[in-house]
């Protein structure tokens, strides 16, 4: 873990009730860097991206984003502070076009820069997803890969520094996956740290330098992908513990 | 730094046209003599357009459905009627005094609604339902306010180049008309409205692109309490007696929520297309000695409206303008010049055949379209899509269960 990383978070805890879904965790994220956030089902990195994002307060714990402390903001102070997201159910506005949805996020988003011409801003992240063709589709008449691409280019017309992908890639078909992967590592070089989290194993060890593995709320491996997924806590997490 | 134009040409030119033949139609009436009801006529409508297009940047923008317009109405009403009709206030500084109780009014509940509890949907509607009720209450019972006897408004002093009562009520009128709507369409092509709709379509997304929709919906509830108040102080001098169950009913709320879902929602332009077809169908059902047989027609149009044209008519006429304009302005000048019909009946009629031009399946307007310019897409266009679309459903389906 670098001194200064730009996305920096101390012991967050999140508890419903007497369950603690994110326990103590720690993360940080260097400029560029492209992150891993794996574990299984219900091991907390819903909750930790809600919570991160300003959607769920936090219990305990310090965050901060680019020096700036981030937690118990609204959640459009952390946009403003260059914070995006995507959801792992697409959630467009149903009622918008999808370029009247990307617009929505290129009027608001992270305060500095403002796009001088929203209307350009919005058709550009269009088209570097691929959409601009469906621009001037409803949400619900456009495919469920075609909706995923939308969240990016929604998230990504916020102009954010740091983005997390929440299962981006989940449901697609191979050739959809391998397309998916490339604008990742595109939306990476543009300078945007990205946090993944994601199922798919192939699409952590291809798009992540690093890993953070989360159960039952806590981090129980951090680092290099290959050597975290070999972690003997890891393996037991997954696969359970071997009884014999 | 590139902006877009907020007044593109043609819509500028439009407004100013608009205004412009209004702003002669009280002295027109006066030089050639048509009937003074025309002027009163034309107040309702703009009083009308002024009062649904206040509920609509809020309920229709934002999707917080208000069933509460009459606390604002009813404040606005209110004020002028105790510091004019009780106070000797003239008529114009009392209309500044409504805007503040209305804006008051409404940042009050907005605190209550969308601070400390975070109401939407049915809850909100019916806490709005119960803030106007209540207000009422408190002016039927509270000596101080009026205590039930209503208040005569008598008559209050307003500058002298504003003409007589008619003509004093039909210039504010169309200034608040012309304010309401300037507001309603530049809210509609502003960051603000993008906001708004964002809003209305998934909150939580909204926020978390940045949208700050706490300020937002504050801001615009404030807003459409002004409106509406400033209107309804006005429109005291219209009614001349005022009373708790006249100022805090219900006839305000549901005509505003009616004019607005038959007009459209989503567009500055629904509310007054909407005020002008329900108030000239009302109007023209009341003076043929139809009164109650007019809430039969009201239901009628509502049920087609929300069953064949979910974006109201204002949707329908963004999407086909030709038509129906073609047809109201064709019905209009038949009825009234070979009809022999008044101005106001001749609208009623035209507004009429519009409808049913509007109304027609598309299938028809289509043929009627390939019929006259040959423009029409082949008749194959639609069913393309088809198959390829049904393809995507099963994929659709096995992601979104293996996203869970």
């Amino acid at each position: 873990m670098s001194e200064h990383p730009l996305l920096r978070c101390r012991g967050i805890t999140k508890a419903f009730g007497g369950l603690r879904a994110v326990d103590g965790v720690d993360l940080d994220l260097g400029e560029g860097e492209v992150r891993g956030l794996v574990g299984p089902n219900g091991s907390g990195k819903s909750t930790l991206i809600n919570v991160l994002s300003g959607h769920l307060p936090l219990d305990a714990g310090e965050i901060a984003l680019g020096g700036v402390p981030a937690a118990h903001l609204q959640p459009h102070r952390v946009a403003a502070l260059g914070l995006a997201r995507t959801y792992q159910i697409p959630r467009p506005f149903a009622s918008l076009t999808v370029r009247e949805n990307v617009r929505v996020a290129a009027h608001f988003g992270a305060h500095e820069p403002r796009p001088a011409d929203v209307v350009e801003e919005a058709d550009r992240w269009l088209a570097f997803v691929g959409l601009a063709a469906v621009g001037d589709e409803l949400p619900d008449t456009i495919t469920l890969h075609q909706r995923k691409l939308l969240e990016l280019a929604r998230a990504l017309a916020t102009r954010p520094r740091v983005l997390f992908l929440d299962e981006v890639l989940a449901g697609l078909n191979p050739r959809e996956l391998a397309d998916g992967i490339a604008l990742v590592h595109r939306i990476r070089d543009l300078g945007v740290s990205i946090v993944v989290v994601e199922h798919i194993m192939r699409v952590i060890l291809d798009l992540c330098e690093h890993l953070t593995v989360l159960n039952f709320g806590k981090v129980i491996a951090q680092g290099d992908p290959q050597e975290c997924l070999r972690d003997d806590a890891v393996v037991t997490a997954y696969l359970g513990a071997d009884d014999a | 730094m590139t902006r877009r134009q907020l007044f593109p040409p043609r819509v500028a030119l439009g407004f100013l046209a608009v205004v412009a033949v209004l702003l002669t139609i009280p002295t027109l009436q006066q030089r050639v003599g048509f009937p003074l009801y025309n002027l009163i006529f034309l107040y309702l409508v703009f009083f009308w357009i002024t009062q649904a297009t206040s509920w609509n940047i809020l309920s229709g923008y934002s999707g917080y459905f208000s069933f509460g317009q009459a606390a604002f109405y009813g404040g606005g009403m209110y004020t002028t009627a105790i510091l004019g009709g009780r106070h000797g206030w003239e008529l114009l500084p009392t209309l500044p005094v409504a805007a503040v109780v209305g804006g008051t009014i409404a940042a009050l509940t907005g605190l209550l609604v969308f601070r400390l509890r975070k109401l939407s949907g049915e809850i909100f509607a019916l806490f709005t339902l119960a803030v106007a009720l209540g207000i009422g209450a408190l002016v039927n019972n509270w000596g101080v306010l009026d205590g039930g006897r209503g208040i005569p408004m008598g008559r209050l002093d307003y500058p002298a180049w504003l003409g007589d009562t008619t003509q004093m009520l039909y210039y504010l009128g169309l200034l608040l008309a012309l304010v309401a709507v300037l507001v309603a369409y530049v809210i509609q092509h502003s960051r603000f409205g993008a906001g708004l709709f964002a809003i209305r379509d998934d909150e939580k997304v909204a926020e978390a692109l940045g949208v700050p929709t706490f300020r937002y919906k504050m801001l615009v509830f404030i807003l459409s309490g002004m409106l509406a108040a400033t209107s309804g102080g006005l429109h005291a001098m219209q009614v001349g007696f005022i009373s708790p169950d006249g100022a805090f009913g219900l006839r305000i709320p549901v005509f505003v929520i009616l004019m607005s879902v038959v007009g459209g929602r989503r567009h500055w332009f629904g509310p007054l297309l909407g005020a002008v077809l329900i108030h000239t169908v009302t109007d023209r059902m009341a003076g043929a000695g139809y009164a109650e047989a007019n809430q039969i027609v009201l239901a009628a149009v509502l049920i087609a409206a929300t069953l064949f044209l979910r974006q109201g008519i204002s949707g329908r006429l963004v999407e086909r303008p030709v038509p129906p304009t073609v047809t109201f302005v064709v019905a209009f000048l038949l009825a009234f010049t070979v009809g022999g019909q008044t101005a106001i009946g001749s609208a009623a009629v035209a507004i009429g055949a519009a409808l049913v031009v509007l109304f027609l399946p598309d299938r028809w307007l289509r043929s009627w379209r390939r019929g006259t310019d040959g423009d029409g897409p082949p008749a194959g266009a639609d069913d393309a899509a088809g198959p390829a679309g049904d393809d995507e459903e099963p994929e659709l389906d096995r992601a979104q269960e293996a996203g869970r």
